[in-house]
């Protein structure tokens, strides 16, 4: 059996033809409230000779973060800035691409298939996402250090309060002698554990897509979860890391756990690839991910129930190109294809993201509906004519 | 026993049985006409079909069983070799070469059966089967008797696999009692019952015959379908078919077989 499959039209059929609840389930959320980790989602978008990078992040940290230092393989193009969405534009694109669960309404709850599960009644539906994005920009400054003046971000007071080891210093050097340049940012009033930074958006020269994901090293306690959605004319792999798949499966399990299992599922299959890899959560192209997300309009009938579904996801592009980060005709052709994982502190290195071989599409969609209808139809078997035996009776 | 009674006691069990027909052998030879026997007894599934998981920290399996569950039958010889039988199940047997009224070393027979129709409007459970019966009396001491029976059934059989969920696997959220998984089974094979009664004789006509006997089956086709679960913390990655088998212990109540009537219908 397989469950976990590509989309095509599969969904669309699936959503028109059933009566049952959508429901887009978590994909944000640190697992350990008592260390200092951090959680990070990024942006990586192609656009002709340049990149746009957007950028977040939320540590799970008692203690507020003040400063944060964001390297760029390449030359700064449009200044950076914090983006003020006035609809949670970014909530909504990831939201469009979250992993989704679609169940049979009271399946599993003991409604017997004739109750309407309300949203509330899952629990896990409601922030699933651990970013504040109301958090003001206000208080935050960013620097722009070019690739021969590291040593003057090094001698930052700001950045000398890390007190940097020798290897790290050298680590954020290097960056200036690949000609990566560096931004460091000031946050104001801190974030801590209960509130993340805005996120940070800025145009720079080149394709070169890499997620700076090192220097994390120096403040994260024993892992980094990131999430990040890299928009190109191709679908884009991650260079250095496999990219696996998790495997999903029929749920068994109560439709309240849809989120649990699907975080442990990652673990898992990252676990599996040797505790270092990328998993995929979604793989097609822009225009299709709006369709997505039109089709999940449509299935918003009175008997169906749905979570998370995104108000309109192609906003974050109008946004960017509304603050003249992305081009006006950007959009055409893009392809999204949107990574995540887990990573130990130990192996914390940037990774760029390279052209797949393949534009192969994937989405996380659970169907707990068709496969677990019962099998019926037991074919009826003759009886044995008994005739012939009644020549061979004897009295 | 008086003829009256005997149909009395069947006609009363045709209509109050309520327990599954029993995966075991069946002797070839027949009952006389009016006489019946009483069967009781319990299966234990022995399949190798289970269910690959995918749990919140790696994966495991679960074997994929019928629960044991008790059977009885009630059979009435016909005459002429012919014999019905009614639990779960109907049952009709034919005895073409038979110990009771034919010179003969074993006894063979046809048989057949197919859910009672309240069953069958239920729609849980289906088994239909029909095949030949062979089995020989061996006579071993004044009051007790060896049958080894071998039967070759062709079967199609529609049932629930009940899984006990260890409590690693289950949702620690929704405390269940006794957490369980139900899968929908489907099969159809060719079943090969092979195993022994011992007729031990009781009075001057009956017998008490503690049976056992060991199924191996050669599946045509065999499914996993649907399946619901109560307080399970995990996903079904797989369904693997393996070797359907089973044991079935049990004891039956029947009339003394005395060989070789020369083709009539009473003992002599």
């Amino acid at each position: 059996m397989k469950h976990c499959e590509p989309f095509g039209g599969l969904m669309l059929t699936a959503l028109l033809c059933a009566s049952f609840p959508a429901m887009a389930i978590g994909t944000f959320g640190p697992e350990s409230p008592d260390s200092s980790n951090f959680a990070a989602r990024a942006m990586l978008i192609q656009d002709g000779e340049s990149t746009v990078a957007a950028f977040q992040i939320d540590p799970e940290a008692a203690d507020g973060v003040s400063h944060w230092i964001i390297p760029v393989p390449g030359e700064v193009e449009i200044e950076p800035k914090p983006m003020k969405f006035g609809d949670d534009e970014f909530e909504s694109f990831l939201a469009a691409s979250d992993p989704m669960y679609l169940m049979p309404l009271g399946f599993l709850s003991g409604c017997g298939g004739g109750c309407v599960e309300g949203v509330g009644d899952t629990g896990e539906l409601a922030e699933v996402r651990v970013f504040d994005t109301d958090i003001p920009g206000s208080g935050l400054d960013i620097r722009v250090f070019p690739a021969n003046e590291m040593d003057k971000l090094i001698g930052e007071p700001a950045v000398a309060e890390f007190q940097l080891s020798e290897d790290q210093k050298g680590m954020i050097t290097g960056y200036g002698s690949d000609g990566w340049q560096a931004l460091l940012v000031t946050l104001g009033n801190g974030v801590s554990w209960d509130k993340s930074t805005p996120l940070i958006v800025y145009r720079y020269s080149g394709s070169h897509m890499v997620l700076p994901m090192a220097l994390s090293s120096i403040v994260v306690d024993t892992e980094l979860q990131t999430l990040v959605t890299v928009v190109a004319n191709r679908r884009m792999n991650p260079a250095e890391s496999p990219g696996v798949e998790p495997r999903l499966g029929l749920p068994a399990y109560r439709p309240e756990m849809t989120r649990k299992f699907y975080n442990s599922r990652v673990r898992v299959a990252i676990e599996e690839a040797d505790g270092h890899a990328w998993v995929l959560e979604y793989a097609n192209t822009l225009e299709a991910l709006n369709q997505r997300h039109r089709e999940l309009e449509k299935a918003d009938t009175e008997d169906m129930v749905y979570a998370g579904i995104p108000e309109n996801p192609g906003a974050v592009f109008d946004a960017f190109k509304r603050e003249g980060f992305l081009s006006e005709n950007f959009g055409k052709d893009a392809f999204v294809t949107r990574w995540r994982t887990y990573i130990d502190i130990d192996d914390l290195k940037d990774e760029p993201f390279i052209q797949s071989p393949t534009d192969e599409t994937y989405e996380v969609f659970i169907d707990a509906h068709g496969s677990r209808t019962p099998s019926q139809g037991a074919v009826w078997l003759p009886l044995v004519a008994m005739g012939w035996l009644m020549r061979r009776r004897r009295e | 026993m008086s003829s009256g009674l005997k149909i009395g006691v069947f006609g009363a069990c045709l209509l109050g049985m309520h327990a599954c027909a029993p995966p075991s052998i069946r002797a070839a030879h027949s009952i006389d006409k009016g006489d019946v026997s009483f069967e009781l007894g319990g299966s234990l599934d022995l399949s190798g079909h289970q269910s690959k998981l995918l749990t919140l920290t790696g994966s495991d399996s679960l074997p994929l069983r019928e629960k044991s569950t008790t059977h009885a039958m009630v059979v009435m010889g016909l005459g002429a070799g012919f014999e019905i039988g009614s639990g779960m199940q109907l049952m009709a047997k034919y005895s073409f070469l038979d110990e009771r009224r034919h010179d003969t070393p074993v006894s063979v027979a046809v048989m057949a059966s197919m859910p009672t129709f309240e069953f069958l409007n239920a729609g849980d459970t289906y088994d239909l089967s029909t095949g030949l019966l062979v089995s020989r009396h061996m006579q071993i001491g004044r009051s007790v008797a060896l049958r080894p029976v071998l039967n070759a059934l062709y079967s199609q059989r529609d049932y629930r696999a009940t899984t006990p969920i260890p409590e690693s696997l289950t949702d620690p959220d929704v405390p269940v009692s006794e957490p369980e998984m139900w899968t929908s089974m489907r099969y159809s094979g060719v079943d090969v019952p092979v195993g022994v009664e011992i007729p031990i004789t009781v009075g001057d006509k009956w017998a008490l015959a503690p049976t056992v006997s060991y199924t191996m089956s050669v599946p045509l086709d065999v499914a996993a379908g649907g399946f619901s679960c109560d307080g399970c913390a995990f996903a079904i990655e797989a369904q693997e078919m393996g070797t359907p088998m089973s044991l079935w212990v049990g004891l039956k109540l029947q009339p003394k077989l005395q060989s070789s009537t020369g083709g009539r219908d009473e003992a002599l």
